[in-house]
């Protein structure tokens, strides 16, 4: 975790990240402690519920924020700092190295144009490719995503296409430029399950297929769990779990991640009510002192009141819990 | 009180005119679907989207009108002529909906107390401190408290203005609540607590659900039966548990299949 600069240092490196947006009075705090690494080749889920700050932090390593934001703290990209990247080298990492896909696919392609002159400004601009090749590109990238009748679909306009289809073609432009980062932000919750499954298994494919580091922000700890490598959680603006996707989903750290997976509906297993966690989630502006998640907490012990937790090492992964040696006993060694 | 409040949905059928300005083409939304809910009975009908469980979410509560079959609520058959107000509100104590966004479904200028209380208004003859008490009641039954009454909707968390929306909704008395995603919207902690509450609710309370969701593990904590829905037609019936548990069509395969999992076999869904 302590990235010595090496040639095995992650690809992405954020540390201790601090964000602030204006408010209507004053900066409103959005991310208070956020610290994480993705190694290359590696799928890192960021888990968390509304106002838990998973999508404030996507966009601030993507430096996407609004006018007004106040960031501290470091973005590091192949050990170079993004926060200091000039305009011209913002614009050539955004072009070729890191791509975004988002929710709502139909907000982000424009309504008017057809799929092929989408794809075809993806393949020109960002991957130098001459206008004339360009389609025949486009019809390759469609193929890869599993997209039927590929050449008919560039006649075609947004609105002709499912959501399904439409958010293959946002994964096909994202992935031309053959990125070392994807940043996916919650794809596929707009959709149909059995479409979730179909561009998640697509999505699994060429992250393989292209050795791609993958961070994805998502609500679903299930769908986190089933696709990405690493789980982080996040409330409140900070990260409160960092742990192998498969030990946080059977041996969750903090209490919260343990509400989070009791609350979800089951298939299987004993049908009495759920564990709900009480109250709702708060944002990191509405936190006091001490744990944010105190006044949700089963666990909750009076200290917890008073001291603030930090994301440090805890059997195997990291926790941001006080109380995490008395909860679950001194951990084995790291594996 | 409703004697009977039971619902009876015959053949029913729904055609929308598609085909853009010209209107020539058409497209089946529900397809010869037929069920029953009786009293305190609680009927889930789960699909994707287009499969035609929020078109007949909407017909079972009035907001749509049928190309075809009966809907039959309390042993009447639903007119299809234009309704009189008196006909509008004994309609309303038959059947209340709660949709999906709680953001949108309360008027953002009336507080809580006062959503409430105009439905009470509407439909039964209280005094002004009975109507106050009736209030505070629904509030403790859907888990809010008096202080809640005095509130504006924005000031309110998602998970509590699905509360007053639910509480609103049985303000009416209605026998059947019809719930359209109702729980789709809210975060996960949330979410566990307003599915706890329809189950609670149906142990004080007899009211039927007739429960619309995407979601088959939400579908197994508050259903007795449940209708999987594909394209208009439904493809499967039965008990919920057994339904889930040995699923015989090939769509509610492929919907159980696709549900994510830390084990989920990638290449299943499209398998």
């Amino acid at each position: 975790m302590n990235a010595a600069k090496t040639d095995e240092s992650p690809l992405l490196d954020v540390r201790d990240l601090k964000l602030w947006l204006p408010g209507p009075t004053n900066l409103v705090p959005i991310l208070t402690a956020v610290t994480f690494a993705v190694a290359h080749a590696e799928a890192v889920g960021l888990v968390g519920e509304s106002g838990s700050g998973k999508s404030m932090t996507a966009r601030t390593v993507a430096r996407l924020l609004p006018s007004g934001a106040k960031v501290d703290g470091d973005v590091l990209f192949r050990g170079r700092s993004v926060r200091q990247f000039s305009k011209r080298e913002l614009r050539e990492w955004r072009q070729s190295t890191v791509q975004v896909i988002f929710q709502d696919s139909r907000a982000h392609i424009n309504p008017v144009r057809k799929v092929g002159d989408f794809l075809r400004e993806a393949s020109c601009v960002n991957q130098k490719i001459k206008q004339e090749k360009a389609d025949a590109n486009s019809v390759r990238l469609l193929e890869r995503v599993r997209v039927s009748n590929a050449r008919a679909r560039l006649d075609q306009y947004p609105h002709e296409l499912s959501g399904g289809l439409l958010q293959r073609v946002m994964i096909a432009a994202a992935l031309a430029p053959s990125p070392q980062l994807l940043i996916a932000d919650e794809p596929t919750t707009a959709l149909d399950v059995t479409t979730q499954a179909d561009v998640i298994e697509i999505l699994d494919e060429l992250r393989r297929e292209q050795r791609l580091s993958l961070l994805f922000i998502t609500h679903d700890l299930e769908l986190a769990a089933a696709f990405c490598d690493r789980t982080l959680v996040m409330y409140a603006g900070m990260i409160v779990e960092d742990q192998s996707s498969r030990r946080l989903h059977d041996h969750p750290l903090q209490p919260y991640t343990r509400g989070l997976l009791a609350s979800r509906p089951r298939l299987d297993g004993d049908l009495t009510r759920l564990e709900a966690i009480p109250g709702r989630p708060v944002a990191a502006a509405e936190a006091l002192t001490g744990c944010p998640f105190a006044s949700r907490c089963v666990d909750y012990r009076p200290r917890c009141s008073s001291e603030r937790p930090v994301l440090r090492p805890f059997g195997g992964g990291r926790v941001a819990c006080v109380r995490a040696e008395e909860i679950h006993g001194v951990p084995a060694a790291a594996p | 009180m409703n004697s009977h409040p039971g619902l009876e949905v015959i053949g029913l059928r729904k055609v929308f005119a598609t085909g853009g300005r010209r209107h020539d083409d058409e497209t089946v939304a529900v397809n010869d679907l037929s069920f029953t809910i009786g009293p305190g009975e609680s009927l889930a009908i789960v699909g994707e989207s287009g499969s035609g469980k929020t078109t007949t979410a909407r017909i079972v509560v009035g907001l749509e009108t049928p190309s075809g079959g009966r809907v039959v609520v309390a042993g009447r058959d639903r007119a299809s002529h234009r309704l009189s107000a008196h006909e509008r509100r004994s309609r309303a104590r038959e059947t209340q909906l709660v949709f999906q966004d709680p953001y949108h479904s309360l008027n953002p200028r009336k507080r809580v107390g006062e959503s409430i209380g105009g439905v009470l208004k509407l439909h039964f003859n209280l005094r002004r401190s009975e109507q106050e008490a009736r209030v505070n009641e629904l509030l403790d039954l859907v888990g809010l408290d008096e202080r809640h009454a005095t509130r504006l909707p924005r000031s309110l968390s998602g998970g509590q203005r699905q509360r007053v929306a639910i509480a609103r909704a049985l303000a009416a008395e209605p026998g059947i609540l019809v719930l359209d995603e109702a729980v789709s919207a809210l975060d996960v902690s949330v979410q566990a607590q307003i599915l706890n509450l329809l189950i609670d609710l149906r142990k004080t309370i007899e009211v039927s659900y007739l429960f619309i969701s995407h979601d088959l593990a939400v579908v197994r904590y508050v259903s007795d039966r449940v209708i999987v829905m594909q394209r208009g037609i439904a493809v499967e019936t039965g008990p919920t548990q057994q339904v889930l548990a040995s699923p015989n069509h090939p769509y509610t395969k492929a919907l159980l299949a696709a549900v994510p999992r830390p084990d989920w076999p990638i290449g299943v869904a499209t398998a």
